[in-house]
């Protein structure tokens, strides 16, 4: 591959040792960095991939697909040694404005594909609060959303096809098409397979025109339940703005505490964006709906200009305090128990301090729930038995529920002990056949999502 | 007036919770605030929301070289989990310095300014890559990045003009042409042969004694003549006297100017010839982002029949590129060279003429084969005569 594409020094050993679950703080700041590769490459071409799994495949050497390192679930954790695959070499992009189309390969930045296409007039609407760190190709491999996503969808509602390399060796390359009846959906196979399948290499996405108008509206209801029911009955109207958020009472005064007579209240902020004249007609539809005391837009810009500030986590976790997030989602009808449940069930646990809220995508059937939690461990326990007891709190409650147990961050190591749960034991039988079809030696990161 | 502020959210939801718990972890809470947490700390623990923003990152795409990464590695190598080997050290010295990083950072730190104090640290120990030592030796000998000055003729004149080391040791043609242009404009350059480097590289390096002997002799040597102020081919040179020294509490008697900010004023009033040429602008973070200046845009502007294209990346948000004026040039240039091809790819995209207001990247974007102007060759062909 050349000397400058591969390295197993030291240096670089630590550096990719890790993912951005937020508990892997805890490994950084004590120096417990236990997951460690053996070797990282920097493919630049679809080709230096094929060639990286051939060899793996013939070697079984586990093999970690590795894009923004933005993953918050230790989806990458190279326990097992093995070759870590940054694609970040991989980043052409190629807009084809006619047919409101962008191929991208894998490694592209999320941050500059966006910037890249507002520079000529587009935008891909997929705007996660990992932006600036994510890639394409952990998009979809991680069934990504982003804040926009009422609007635009999901990253599997925007991609067309996609190429992605399998063991052992081999590239299946998809054809971009608006729509195609061609039998079972095989693009659908690899969003959120999270490298257990094989290396997605490069996507083709659709755009949109930049939007020409955005309207920003904000509301203060008294309780976050009341605030649910008003977007509940917007979404049944058929209006789709592109964000819609509500927050507890807890997360109004996190965010919004610079507003007068907020304490105690529910924040739910708008952005609706696109055509003027659909843009009009939904914001009326807004208006005439969500019933609350109007704020204007000064919260919503305050939202867009702090919306990537993610700094928390690096000033109290060495203090030794444990904080993370846990999205959830579920139909309306269970939305309000899964709610109350989920904040009851990770305050009971001891240590936490802060259980809070908010919803930040809806659709007509129901919506996420993304709940952050912080504490102190108690004393002879360990940060990461806090933080394993918060989530088994949290994800024996949705099961209870019946909501699912992730909306966006996908499954990882944290979550897989509850997947076969969510799936059923038909469902989780089968990925695991899946896995063992397409990767019969299994190489491609092992242990993730329990395959 | 407000009820509440930033932190009240954390004590309202204490407030459900028991008072032994609450006591705990604000008395927690204050003493981490009073002790405080290192800013490399905090840095080192981000999901490196900054990365996109940084040029050797995007090119070689290893997280190695990414702001958190990099702050990553200097707290491993403090905590000693890295030896401070070669190896270990050398991607905090590929760091561009261009602060890029600062633009998107929650806490608004630069990881050159966030590493510093451990290459400090490192430089105590004598931790240093090979290929730096000898530009200290040049520094610290000759006070001249390249080694011995170049034998020159003093030049008499009402503003000091300070070429900068890249200038002088590669484009020397480019201190003689605003020689002449701000002679044509009435003002009289004065050159130095005693010139000294404005020492920035020994303060990328942590050698922080011989940075701050360097400025010391350079805040000297501007009280020598009475000149009226300065002016600097080199945005990096007018960054240094202009934000770097006065770090280190030394006023500067005379103001030091980066070109087009003197030349954007003389202009103002004069009859311009038209250039007829589309160009593309490539702007040094220096003047952007280190001195918020827009003055070559405002120059720009004043130059009849130009037509200037901004490329995707502009302002304060610019992808800088880096050569001489950073220590790419000396520890890894065919790092600096990818950077160049990179920014170069974007910049071609708005027009294949490039005007810019930086030495290195006049350097690099030419040995790539790009047609490159810097400002002052475009002002030389708006005022007759001047060539």
């Amino acid at each position: 591959m050349g000397a400058d594409k591969v390295s197993n020094r030291p240096v670089d050993i630590l550096i990719y040792s890790h993912d951005y679950a937020p508990i892997n703080l805890h490994r950084l700041l004590n120096l417990e960095l236990d997951t460690l590769p053996y070797v990282i490459v920097w493919p630049e071409s679809v080709d230096d991939v094929m060639g990286i799994v051939e060899y793996a495949y013939t070697n079984e050497v586990p093999i970690y697909p590795y894009g923004g390192g933005s993953g918050v679930l230790r989806g990458f954790a190279p326990e097992r040694g093995g070759i870590v695959v940054d694609l970040k070499r991989m980043r052409s992009i190629e807009l084809n404005k006619e047919d409101l189309m962008v191929t991208a390969e894998a490694g592209v930045n999320g941050m500059l594909l966006e910037e890249y296409l507002n520079h000529r007039g587009y935008t891909l609407g997929h705007i996660p609060q990992s932006l600036y760190e994510s890639t394409v190709g952990g998009w979809v491999a991680t069934k990504a959303t982003g804040q926009f996503s009422t609007r635009y969808g999901g990253i599997e509602d925007m991609l067309l096809c996609m190429e992605v390399v399998i063991p052992p060796g081999r590239v299946i390359s998809l054809k971009p098409q608006p729509r195609t009846a061609t039998g079972p959906d095989l693009k659908r196979l690899f969003i959120g397979s999270e490298g257990i399948y094989g290396i997605i290499t490069k996507a083709t996405l659709k755009v949109w025109p930049y939007p020409e108008k955005r309207v920003k509206l904000s509301f203060a209801t008294e309780t976050f339940e009341e605030a649910l029911n008003h977007v509940r009955q917007i979404m049944r109207a058929g209006a789709r703005p592109a964000v819609i958020r509500i927050y507890d009472r807890v997360e109004t005064l996190r965010y919004f505490y610079w507003i007068e007579g907020i304490k105690g209240k529910s924040m739910t902020i708008f952005i609706i964006e696109g055509n003027s004249k659909i843009v009009d007609a939904e914001a009326g539809i807004v208006k005439e709906i969500f019933e609350g005391r109007e704020l204007g837009e000064e919260p919503v810009n305050h939202w867009l200009k702090t919306r990537f500030m993610v700094k928390e986590a690096s000033e109290y976790a060495p203090l030794g305090f444990v904080f993370d997030t846990i999205e959830l989602a579920a139909p309306w009808s269970k939305i309000v128990k899964l709610y109350r449940e989920v904040i009851k069930a990770m305050n009971e646990v001891e240590g936490t301090l802060v259980a809070s809220v908010h919803a930040s995508h809806f659709y007509p059937q129901g919506a996420c729930l993304y709940f952050t939690f912080g504490g102190l461990p108690p004393k002879n326990m360990s940060p990461y038995e806090y933080h394993s007891k918060v989530w088994a709190a949290a994800m024996e409650t949705v099961l209870k529920v019946g909501g699912t147990i992730s909306h966006h961050h996908g499954i990882g190591r944290v979550r897989a002990t509850w997947l076969r749960r969510e799936l059923g034991d038909e469902a989780y039988e089968l990925l695991r056949k899946l896995k063992g079809v397409i990767d019969e030696k299994g190489i491609m990161n092992p242990g993730n999502m329990g395959c | 007036m407000l009820e509440v502020s930033e932190r009240d959210w954390i004590f309202e939801a204490l407030k459900e919770k028991g008072l032994a718990t609450a006591t705990r972890i604000i008395t927690k809470y204050i003493a981490g605030r009073l002790k405080g947490v290192e800013d490399l700390v905090k840095c080192a623990l981000c999901p490196n929301m900054c990365k996109f923003s940084c040029p050797t990152h995007i090119v070689l795409g290893s997280e190695t070289y990414s702001p958190a990464g990099r702050a990553r590695i200097a707290y491993y190598i403090k905590k000693g989990l890295l030896e401070p080997s070669e190896e270990n050290i050398k991607p905090l010295y590929t760091c561009l310095n261009c602060n890029a990083c600062s633009i998107w950072c929650p806490f608004e730190f630069s990881l050159p300014d966030v590493i510093h104090q451990v290459k400090v640290w490192l430089r105590q120990k004598n931790a240093l890559p090979e290929r730096l030592r000898e530009v200290e030796e040049n520094l610290r000998n000759y006070r001249f990045l390249h080694g011995i000055k170049p034998v020159e003729q003093a030049r008499k004149g009402d503003v000091l003009y300070i070429r900068g080391c890249t200038v002088r040791h590669r484009i020397r043609d480019l201190a003689e042409l605003t020689v002449r242009v701000f002679r044509k404009l009435g003002i009289d350059l004065a050159t130095t042969p005693e010139e000294s480097c404005c020492g920035i590289h020994a303060y990328y390096m942590g050698s922080d004694d011989l940075f701050k002997e360097l400025a010391r002799a350079n805040m000297e040597s501007l009280r020598s003549f009475g000149w009226k102020y300065a002016i600097t081919s080199c945005p990096i040179t007018a960054y240094a006297y202009r934000v770097l020294y006065p770090r280190l509490g030394l006023k500067p008697p005379l103001k030091v100017y980066y070109v087009a900010e003197v030349l954007k004023e003389v202009l103002k009033d004069k009859e311009l010839n038209e250039v007829k040429k589309t160009v593309v602008l490539h702007e040094p973070w220096a003047l952007t982002r280190g001195l918020n200046s827009d003055s070559v845009i405002e120059l720009l502007k004043l130059i009849p029949g130009l037509r200037v294209k901004l490329p995707m990346r502009h302002g304060r948000e610019v992808f800088d590129v880096g050569y001489y004026c950073t220590l790419l040039a000396f520890i890894n240039p065919e790092l600096a060279r990818r950077v160049a091809v990179e920014r170069l790819r974007e910049l071609k995209e708005e027009a294949d003429v490039i005007v810019t207001a930086s030495p290195d990247a006049k350097i690099l974007f030419t040995e790539l084969g790009a047609e490159t102007y810097d400002i002052v060759e475009i002002v030389a062909e708006a005022l007759r005569g001047v060539s």
